[in-house]
């Protein structure tokens, strides 16, 4: 085998360990093909919305339960706003990480 | 003429009543068997030669299936692997009943918070399910992070508790209010293509045409948000934060 065969053997495996060591990470690995600004924003506006509401719904559950109109929506409510903010900030950290890598 | 909010009504093809609950067979079951039904004769027609040099359907099929691995791959990991036929079904489910929903006199069914929050509650039991037999009871620490000062935990744990049950809601409302909203548009544009008439319709009509075009993107790309973000929790369930 010459020189140049061999080397491009070696250059055929690293090749395939490239591909075999992106395929049976078990970690994963999340890509932003399709995320564009108006996404993002859509996605931000619903997370907030969606702790509001999710709190809301339970506070209003537990009343109706419980009654004890009106503590429970108004504690849930504000503990709902504190994570519809949490989840804008952790999709936000997402993205600004991975705005980093690239 | 017709309110563009009208294609959205559910009306009772086959009423049936059980027990006092409304189980009639509707436009939006209906159009979810119809996606059922013609998903599975189009991957296995698709399939049916199997031939090494895939033809065109075959292709098609074999792009999709590899699309998902992809996808379950890259977010959820190498165990993932486990998972693939949920998460096929829910893109595949979720992809014909947007393209489907785009035909003329047929009803979105994935416009419905009701039918899109079944799937994503689903989706939230298994990440659920799947993160008590991964972690045991250390699953419980999604809620209260360790090392979480005694004090704070009062708070920190219904504020947790509401972020995660928020993440399917979200999840949701993005894709039923893009189908709305998709297709309320295409109904208002249609509506002015009939007042202007034979002069003035063909502006709104060339528009409608770029929507319908605009929308069918729309939808597979929803279609694959709903599949990714299906896919980040189970991710999250099944390995550290």
């Amino acid at each position: 085998m010459t020189r140049k065969e061999q080397k491009e053997l070696d250059d055929f495996a690293a090749k395939i360990n490239k591909v075999k060591e992106k395929t049976l990470s078990g970690e994963p690995k999340s890509d932003s093909r399709f995320s564009s600004g108006w996404g993002l924003g859509v996605r931000l506006a619903t997370e907030l919305l969606g702790g509001v509401v999710v709190g809301a719904g339970i506070g209003l559950l537990l009343d109706s339960w419980l009654n004890t109109e009106p503590f429970f929506v108004v504690l849930f409510l504000l503990f709902g706003t504190a994570a519809g903010i949490l989840n804008v900030y952790r999709v936000a950290a997402e993205q600004a990480k991975r705005k980093e890598k690239r | 003429m017709a309110s563009p909010m009208e294609q959205f009504n559910i009306k009772p093809i086959i009423p049936i009543e059980v027990g006092g609950f409304d189980i009639s067979f509707t436009n939006s079951a209906l159009f979810m068997s119809l996606a059922v039904v013609l998903s599975t004769l189009f991957l296995v027609l698709a399939m049916r030669k199997r031939s090494l040099i895939p033809g065109t359907m075959q292709s098609v099929a074999e792009s999709i299936y590899e699309f998902v691995a992809g996808v379950v791959k890259e977010n959820v990991g190498h165990e993932g692997k486990k998972f693939f036929p949920f998460i096929f079904t829910i893109f595949i489910f979720i992809a014909f009943g947007n393209m489907l929903g785009l035909l003329p006199y047929s009803f979105t069914f994935t416009s419905h918070v009701s039918a899109v929050g079944t799937i994503a509650i689903i989706a939230l039991i298994i990440n659920v399910v799947v993160g008590i037999k991964a972690k045991g009871l250390g699953w419980l620490h999604t809620f209260c992070p360790a090392g979480s000062p005694i004090i704070a935990v009062p708070i920190l744990v219904p504020i947790e508790i509401i972020s995660f049950l928020a993440k399917p809601f979200s999840l949701t409302v993005r894709l039923s209010a893009n189908m709305t909203v998709g297709h309320v548009m295409l109904k208002v544009i249609a509506g002015f293509i009939v007042m202007l008439g034979l002069a003035g319709g063909i502006l709104p009509l060339l528009f409608d045409c770029a929507i319908v075009i605009f929308e069918i993107g729309i939808g597979l790309l929803q279609a694959y948000i709903f599949t990714v973000l299906s896919c980040i929790y189970l991710g999250e369930a099944l390995h550290e934060h």
